[in-house]
């Protein structure tokens, strides 16, 4: 009884590894789908519309090649060499080059260095990134002389703030106290929940963190000649902040992300407006800027939605792109009728099986679960026997990886039904 | 009476076993210091300060343990080849498995006498990893650090369940097939080039797949034992 247990853990190791490998292997060789046309999107500060461009791959499938069409909402096309007069903000150096680039755009005077200067994408995540609650805070100062180099990395603990010279691996306790003192001067609750700042290190020097105490209040911490500077920030609302970004335009100081999904952007006086964008799409994406133009591009299954906001972060214009989902080919419908699923693993949401359509591989099982019912059958296994059941049980979930597993691990018969096979002999 | 007997045949596995754990042990904690002078010579090129930045918050991250990866893998199949190979090749198994005390009982104290060894080896690896990396590097990157490596050292307790598996199976194309498994179940285990700590969520599934992994061996063992083909 237990070596027939033991037999059903070894089939279910041999479904994983199946699970795992064959449609890796299936999939690279044969590709399961085909060509899609690939669409962008941008917003001409001259026609006040968007104009989306689309490659549309030749309907001879021997041809890699396709043609770009450019159109706008409406359905008017346009030339490549029209649009890139529409779009004088995207096209700065093309035109510029050719000697094309306008002096002034929608009545201001413009120069290539000017809309180039003004020009800037970032991309904002809805959700935190990997912390590990060490970081470093360096000197408004530290470019003026390296004495004020930080040579330490800092963490705040349910203790205070510590910062720990990387060299010996031990405690500054002066500098530690200091700071600790500072925070708790400001009402700082420790410990940190979480601490954000700019990858920029020209903007990390000028601001510091923001840091997330225990009660969800939001600080912000410098450091100015090794003299600390804590400052209370008042948060855009009663929620608390689940994400920050630090702008790399001068009218944004930080993008805050709230556990409800609201999105706002700090100014530079840290006041803050709200952004109008809708729940559903408030997911991480790209933010995008020009002269006139702050233009948010949020991201969704088979779609695109870009928001247009103008300088003030008042909303002027949105349009949702929708995408043909890719089609699949007969390599990959044949995929999904051989593999019920797929086993796989990300480095952060751990295991995951991904299923194919019930419909698809269900038939394929069952066809298999009929064969292994015969072929028990007829090599005299007895159905009433509950190992027989689980084996035809494996095959009907789990397909061809199922039947892989039985037929490595094969069933033992018992001594009733060896008897039973053969009693014709006696 | 029982209490001797796995006395005996503990003693019995550990002169079976004794040069190749003692082997490995001797190249996992060489590979251990390694890590470490490699890690105390870049901190002395170029500062405690920017290595410990690279080391968080580099992309793609630096793994300066990488070279490990492999180590507990090795011990396993060290101590499970010496263990069960002779045994079968040599067909000394069958006096083993004669012994008046069940089979099942006589094949699990073998393969826990393998888990026991392996599992001090691990602690060993464990203890003196933690010890360099504390004094090296604050706790901050030592848990994440930790979680990284568990897999590795799980790995281990995979490969050997596999090989005591492999070893006692009596039909050549059988161990083809579970070796192939084994190879594609660690290849679930042997994971490397993320940011420390990732795989936490991996961890609970590993743990159960090395526990339900530890009855294999009964399976083959009773096969070899009625002579099934």
């Amino acid at each position: 009884m237990l070596t027939k247990i033991i037999r059903i853990i070894a089939v279910l190791f041999a479904v994983i590894a199946a699970a795992t490998v064959l449609p890796q292997l299936y999939y690279t060789t044969f590709p399961p789908e085909g060509r899609s046309s690939h669409k962008n999107i941008c917003y001409s500060e001259i026609l006040g519309d968007f104009i989306i461009s689309e490659y549309i791959y030749s309907t001879d499938k021997k041809q890699a090649t396709g043609q770009t069409v450019c159109y706008d909402r409406h359905g008017k096309s346009y030339s490549r060499d029209s649009v890139a007069r529409l779009l004088l903000l995207d096209n700065v150096s093309q035109l510029a080059y050719e000697g094309r680039f306008p002096d002034t755009i929608c009545g201001i005077a413009v120069t290539p260095e000017l809309v180039s200067s003004e020009a800037f994408s970032q991309y904002h995540s809805a959700q935190p990134g990997l912390y590990y609650g060490l970081c470093e805070l360096r000197d408004q100062k530290s470019y003026t002389t390296r004495t004020l180099e930080p040579r330490d990395l800092f963490r705040i603990t349910p203790e205070g703030i510590q910062f720990i010279v990387c060299a010996t691996n031990q405690i500054d306790e002066e500098k530690s106290r200091l700071f600790t003192n500072c925070l708790t001067a400001a009402d700082f609750r420790f410990p940190a929940l979480r601490m954000w700042t700019s990858p920029d290190k020209n903007i990390s020097e000028a601001i510091g963190y923001y840091v997330i105490d225990s009660k969800n209040e939001l600080y912000c911490l410098s450091m100015n000649q090794s003299v600390p500077a804590v400052q209370k920030l008042e948060k855009p609302d009663s929620r608390n902040i689940r994400n920050i970004t630090f702008g790399k335009s001068p009218d944004i100081r930080a993008i805050l992300n709230t556990e409800n999904g609201n999105m706002y952007i700090q100014h530079p006086d840290q006041s803050y407006t709200r952004l109008e964008l809708p729940d559903s799409l408030r997911k991480s994406g790209r933010l995008t800027g020009n002269l006139f133009y702050r233009i948010f591009t949020l991201p969704a299954p088979n779609q695109q939605t870009t928001f247009v906001f103008d300088r003030n972060f008042r909303l002027v214009d949105s349009c949702t792109l929708y995408f043909q989902p890719q089609p699949q080919n007969t390599a990959g419908i044949f995929g999904e009728f051989l593999f019920p699923f797929h086993i796989g693993q990300t480095a952060w949401e751990g295991f995951y099986a991904d299923w194919s359509p019930v419909k698809r591989f269900l038939w394929l099982n069952l066809v298999l679960a009929g064969i292994t019912l015969f072929y028990k059958r007829r090599n005299g296994y007895r159905l009433s026997n509950p190992f027989v059941i689980t084996d035809i049980l494996f095959v009907t979930i789990f397909g061809i990886y199922g039947l892989m597993g039985i037929s490595a691990f094969p069933l033992k018969k018992s001594r009733e039904e060896i008897l039973n096979s053969q009693s014709p002999e006696l | 009476m029982m209490k001797r007997y796995f006395l005996h045949l503990f003693y019995k596995e550990w002169l079976k076993t004794r040069w190749a754990f003692l082997g490995t042990l001797l190249l996992g904690t060489a590979t251990i210091l390694y890590i470490f002078i490699a890690v105390e010579n870049k901190i002395t090129l170029t500062g405690a300060k920017t290595i410990l930045l690279r080391i968080l918050y580099d992309e793609p991250p630096v793994i300066y343990y990488a070279s490990f990866l492999y180590i507990p893998l090795l011990t396993a199949l060290a101590i499970g080849i010496a263990q069960y190979v002779p045994e079968v090749i040599q067909k000394r198994i069958r006096l083993t498995l004669h012994l008046p005390v069940k089979n099942n009982i006589l094949i699990s104290g073998m393969a826990g006498f393998g888990l026991i060894l392996l599992t001090l080896s691990n602690l060993l690896y464990i203890g003196l990893f933690l010890y360099y990396n504390i004094r090296l590097f604050p706790e901050e990157l030592t848990k994440p650090v930790m979680i990284s490596l568990t897999p590795w050292l799980l790995s281990s307790y995979i490969a050997y369940n596999f090989i005591a598996m492999i070893a006692m199976e009596p039909n050549k194309w059988r161990k083809v097939i579970y070796s192939v498994i084994a190879y594609y179940i660690l290849q679930l285990f042997l994971v490397g080039n993320e940011p420390h700590g990732a795989f936490r969520e991996s961890l609970p599934i590993m743990t159960l797949m090395v526990l339900l992994s530890s009855g294999l061996v009964l399976y083959s063992s009773q096969r070899f034992y009625k002579g099934e083909k």
